[in-house]
Order: C-alpha cells, then sequence, then structure tokens
C-alpha cells in the first residue's frame, strides 16, 4: 500500500474542487448567455 | 528560397484542396446519419450509456451535455496520472505524475491543447498514454467536430431552434471518422518506419561505450490521432523532430495533410449543410489565403537567415554558396527550411501544435509567423471542428459590418443577425485576447513568472506570451526557452487551456442557438452576397483587423522590436 503525503493529498483535492468549480461556473455561464438571448429579445419587442 | 522549396509547398496546397470534397461528403453522410455501417455497436453504445439518440437538443442542453463529459473525462484522467505507479503497463516502474503536472496535461489533453511540460517518456506511462492521453486525443477532437456540426445546423435550421444530439454527434465522429481513419494513418506511419510496440525501453552501447536508453512505445498509433485530431501532444519530448516520430519527408507529409484533411473538408460540410456550396468554397479560400500568407512569411524569414551569422562567418554553407543558407538552428536536416517553415505554419494555423523544428530558433519574424497564426484564432483551417466553428463566428462578424456599411439589418444565409447574436460573438471574441493579455501581463510583474524565462528582453516575453498563447488558442506548441513547471505556470496555462476552450465554445454554441430559433428570410437585392471574391476579402480583412487591434501592440514589444534589433547586431 502506497501512503501519500498530507501536503499532496491537499494539493489533490485543491486541483479537483477547482476543475469542479471551473466546470460549476461554465454551467452558469451557460444560463447567463440564455438570459443574454431572452433580455435582448424582450428589449427589441419592447422597441418594436 | 528554392525552387524544390515552393514546389513541395504548392503539392502540400493542392493535396489539402483535393481531400476537400470527398472527406467533406464522407462527413456530410456521416452526421446526417446516412452512413451507419457500425449501426449495431452505435446503439450499443447508446444503450450502455442511457443516450436517448432521437433527442434534438436545445443548445443549453448540448452545451450542459459538452460540459459535464468534458469535466467527467478529466477528472478521470487526472485520477489516473496520480495513480499510475500502481496501475499496467508501466514496465519501466514510473512514479505517478506529480498533481500540478497533472492538472495541467488532464487539463489540456481534455481541451485539444495537449500542451506538455512533462517528458513523455520519462513521465507517462504506456497505460496513461494509451487509456488517458490518447482517449483524449479521439474524444477532444470528437467534441470539437460536434460543436461545429451543431454550428452549422444552427445555420441551417429553419426555425427549429434545436442543433442535434451531442452524445450522437461524439459518438459517430469518433466511430465512424476519427478510429478509421487513424487505424489507415497509423499504417501509413509504420510503413514509414514510426514504431509500434509496448517493449521495455533498449539499453544499448554506443560506438564510444557509453550506455543510452532508446525509448520505445506504440508510437504511430498515437501518431495517427495525434495529427488527425489536430491534438499534437507528442509520444517523444522532441515530439515530430524525433526520428521514431516522424522518421522520413513522406511521413512529414502524411503528418501535415492529417492535420489539415479534416478541418479542409469541414468546409465543404458546411456548403452542402447549408445548401450554398459556393459558400462553403468561399470560406475554404479565406482560410488558403492566410495560410497561404502565413507560409510565405515563415519560409521567407528562415531563407533569409540571421544577419548576424552571415556578419560573422558563421554561416559557412552560405559563404561557400554565396548567399546565406537561411537558419538551420533547431530545424531537422531530413525536413530542412520549407518544411520546417511549412510544419510550423500548418501546426499554428491548426490548433494541433505538434512540432518538427524548435519554434524558438526560429527567426524573429519566422517566430512572429506562429505566434499571430494562434492569435488569428486558429481559423485558418484551424482545429478539427474548433476551426470552422471560429471562422463562422468571424463570418457573422464580417456579415455585421458589412450591413453596417449600407444601413441595412445584417443577414446570414437568411437569418437576420440582430443585438443578442452579436452580444453572444463579441462575448467569444473577446475572451481569447482577454485570457492571454491579462496572464502575460500577469506573468511579466511577477517574480514567478518570471522565475522560468531562458532568455532577456523581447525574446523572454515572446516566450511567455507565446506560452500564454498556445495554450488558450489550444494549440499547445511550446516556444520552448520557458521552464514551464512549476506551480505558476502549470497552474495558470491549465486554466489557460479550459478558459480558452469552454468559455469560447459556449457563447459560440449559444451564436448557434439563436441562429437555429430564427425564421429564413428570402435573400433580396440589398442582401451581402456570402460567395464572391469580395466576401473573402472582407472576411480575411476583418479577422486580420480584429487580430492586430488586440495584439498588435504586444507582438511590437516582442518578435517586431526584436527582429529591429536583430538587424542592428544585437541578440537575445
Amino acid at each position: 500500500m502506497v501512503s501519500l503525503p498530507w501536503s499532496s493529498v491537499v494539493i489533490d483535492v485543491a486541483y479537483v474542487i477547482g476543475t469542479i468549480l471551473f466546470f460549476l461556473l461554465m454551467l452558469l455561464y451557460v444560463a447567463a448567455c440564455e438570459r443574454l438571448g431572452r433580455g435582448a429579445d424582450a428589449e427589441r419587442a419592447t422597441k418594436e | 528560397m528554392t525552387v524544390n522549396g515552393w514546389l513541395q509547398i504548392l503539392f502540400f496546397c493542392v493535396s489539402v484542396l483535393v481531400v476537400a470534397k470527398p472527406l467533406g461528403l464522407y462527413l456530410v453522410r456521416v452526421y446526417n446519419g446516412t452512413y451507419r455501417w457500425l449501426a449495431p455497436l452505435e446503439r450499443v453504445i447508446y444503450r450502455m450509456c442511457g443516450v436517448d439518440a432521437q433527442e434534438d437538443q436545445h443548445w443549453t442542453r448540448y452545451a450542459g451535455a459538452m460540459l459535464l463529459f468534458s469535466a467527467a473525462s478529466m477528472l478521470l484522467t487526472y485520477v489516473v496520472l496520480r495513480l499510475q505507479r500502481m496501475l499496467p503497463l508501466n514496465p519501466q516502474h514510473l512514479p505517478a505524475v506529480v498533481a500540478r503536472q497533472a492538472f495541467e496535461t488532464s487539463a489540456s489533453f481534455t481541451t485539444n491543447t495537449n500542451w506538455q511540460s512533462y517528458v513523455g517518456e520519462t513521465t507517462m506511462s504506456y497505460f496513461s498514454q494509451m487509456s488517458q492521453l490518447a482517449f483524449h486525443n479521439f474524444i477532444s477532437a470528437a467534441v470539437g467536430m460536434a460543436v461545429a456540426v451543431a454550428f452549422v445546423r444552427g445555420i441551417a435550421r429553419r426555425s427549429a431552434g434545436r442543433l442535434g444530439n451531442f452524445w450522437v454527434d461524439l459518438t459517430r465522429g469518433t466511430l465512424y471518422i476519427l478510429l478509421p481513419f487513424s487505424l489507415v494513418v497509423a499504417l501509413i506511419f509504420v510503413q514509414q518506419g514510426v514504431i509500434q510496440n509496448i517493449r521495455p525501453y533498449l539499453e544499448i552501447t554506443t560506438l564510444e561505450g557509453a550506455k543510452q536508453t532508446i525509448a520505445m512505445g506504440p508510437v504511430a498509433s498515437q501518431e495517427a490521432i495525434k495529427q488527425l485530431g489536430t491534438n499534437g501532444g507528442g509520444f517523444f519530448n522532441a515530439n515530430a523532430a524525433h526520428p521514431f516520430e516522424n522518421p522520413t519527408p513522406w511521413s512529414n507529409f502524411w503528418s501535415m495533410l492529417t492535420i489539415f484533411m479534416i478541418p479542409s473538408a469541414l468546409t465543404y460540410l458546411l456548403g452542402r449543410m447549408v445548401k450554398n456550396q459556393k459558400h462553403g468554397w468561399a470560406v475554404w479560400a479565406a482560410m488558403f489565403v492566410l495560410f497561404f500568407g502565413g507560409v510565405w512569411m515563415a519560409y521567407w524569414a528562415e531563407a533569409r537567415g540571421n544577419p548576424i551569422h552571415a556578419a560573422r562567418g558563421i554561416d559557412v554553407a552560405g559563404a561557400v554558396a554565396g548567399h546565406s543558407a537561411g537558419n538551420m538552428e533547431g530545424k531537422e536536416v531530413r525536413f530542412g527550411i520549407a518544411n520546417s517553415a511549412l510544419y510550423a505554419t500548418v501546426t499554428t494555423d491548426a490548433s494541433c501544435g505538434a512540432v518538427n523544428a524548435m519554434h524558438d530558433s526560429f527567426t524573429p519574424l519566422g517566430g512572429l509567423v506562429p505566434l499571430v497564426n494562434i492569435q488569428l484564432g486558429e481559423v485558418v483551417f484551424g482545429g478539427v471542428g474548433a476551426g470552422l466553428y471560429g471562422m463562422l463566428v468571424m463570418v457573422v462578424l464580417t456579415v455585421f459590418i458589412a450591413g453596417l456599411m449600407v444601413g441595412r439589418t445584417p443577414e446570414y444565409l437568411g437569418k437576420k443577425i440582430q443585438a443578442r447574436e452579436v452580444q453572444v460573438a463579441m462575448l467569444y471574441i473577446l475572451v481569447f485576447p482577454a485570457a492571454i493579455l491579462t496572464m502575460t501581463a500577469i506573468s511579466v510583474l511577477l517574480p514567478a513568472g518570471l522565475k522560468g524565462l531562458n532568455n532577456a528582453g523581447p525574446h523572454g516575453l515572446s516566450e511567455i506570451l507565446y506560452a500564454f498563447t498556445s495554450t488558450a488558442g489550444n494549440n499547445g506548441s511550446a516556444f520552448a526557452g520557458l521552464t514551464g513547471t512549476t506551480y505558476y505556470y502549470n497552474t495558470m496555462l491549465g486554466v489557460n487551456t479550459l478558459i480558452g476552450r469552454f468559455a469560447m465554445m459556449v457563447p459560440m454554441l449559444a451564436l448557434a442557438g439563436f441562429l437555429a430559433e430564427k425564421k429564413s428570410v428570402p435573400e433580396s437585392a440589398g442582401t451581402f452576397p456570402v460567395t464572391t471574391p469580395l466576401f473573402v476579402a472582407l472576411l480575411v480583412s476583418v479577422i486580420i483587423v480584429v487580430s492586430a487591434l488586440t495584439f498588435f501592440p504586444a507582438l511590437s514589444l516582442s518578435p517586431v522590436v526584436e527582429h529591429l534589433l536583430m538587424n542592428s547586431g544585437k541578440l537575445f
């Protein structure tokens, strides 16, 4: 059995959590782009 | 420059043109579902993964599937690299990849970048290379093609609002295109002398009596998908300059052709799917104009050589010939200047990043070409899929500008380009320079950023700028000279690859989704034609102006000033 040093585990966890957070942010970005599109539509409809 | 060199370049150009139509037709039939000679296998995959192949996805669902799949595959690679010591197919008993490099490598391969801060033959086990890195070589390329096809559907469809099915596109791109073509290309490479085995490394005694280790491995199969999928990550540290990866001028030719063949064919797919073949050829022509300009510039600069070498009598061959023998530093003699300049242009026009010569050793203007190619957004044929959708965003911008010039609401193939389309197109265009320039600026200010530099002055700035350009552009080629194996660079460059891929794909898919929702309007006398030489010229101009406006100040401080200083006798 190979034991990893404590600091190494902390770094692993940091990279994994950082990666998950990045992709969660990208999912929010998808929602933001969709809202941007709907907002522009609504603005155009108001002007027309 | 020689006639022989130009003939080889022209032969390559003709080959890229010739493959576009037949391969493009094949791609259309694969993505339309007409060619399904592996349908039973396809059905098994869908059943095992619980995919509803009939679902036609909204862009948000398409983007969500792409993001979740990428996240899961990236995390899996991270875990495998960290545990490779305990996994099979590791005859050299290589230890776990260190955390920072495992993060950077998994991000880099997931995003089709394949930036390598490690030495492949001494860091990655056969298991890591074959199960993870090769897996990403296929999958990241298939994701790029899927997204490009989704974009084309967004233009082609008439108020459907749906872009297809991400899982189906991903599966078909891998099964029908990348796997069979890789097999054929791998056999061609083996015939040319590229090695393919899983033996332990050889220990030999040299003529001088010294011991030398010769690395082995399944190189031909990795090499095939590395080029075909515009991945670029070399099995060996020297990449395509290594004689086991790229032994002959013919293997070099096939390497370059396999980089460009799918991107070239995708322009034909565009024409066929939007039912306007001339538009597909117009996009091809714009790509070719930019490509040829890059080749000419790189070849001219390298053939001209370094005037300081000539003045100091170092250019011995040139002194015998009576004119400069060109810059051969960092180049393989079996490829020469023409094929090194051509390869550098091809690999940076596409998001490949494989190298057969060291870009750091190019003359300042020769090195400027790869840098600018990536900064153009890699829309010059580009990465598989990524090149086409990047170019289509530029087309939308071009049509918008043309509309502004004549005071009409712009249309692109019957779809009106309005505020929301331009907003997401601009988001796509701005993310790229923002990532590159911000991270470069931070790096030149921080001691951690300057620590890895091997060259001072403008050349040092070029090295940092190239690293962030290459990673944000998902290219992966290195200028060299920058020691990237530090916590700072491994992490920053890893994050940069993720931003350069996903923060650009999302607005691009949004644009496709918005276009797909629009009703098609008939062409009128005021519609800007997208099939004429005028359109090609305007598109090329827009690409150059957008790139020049954003990157010219940074380029002026790096290769341009280095060139001027070289002419006045100063080297870095």
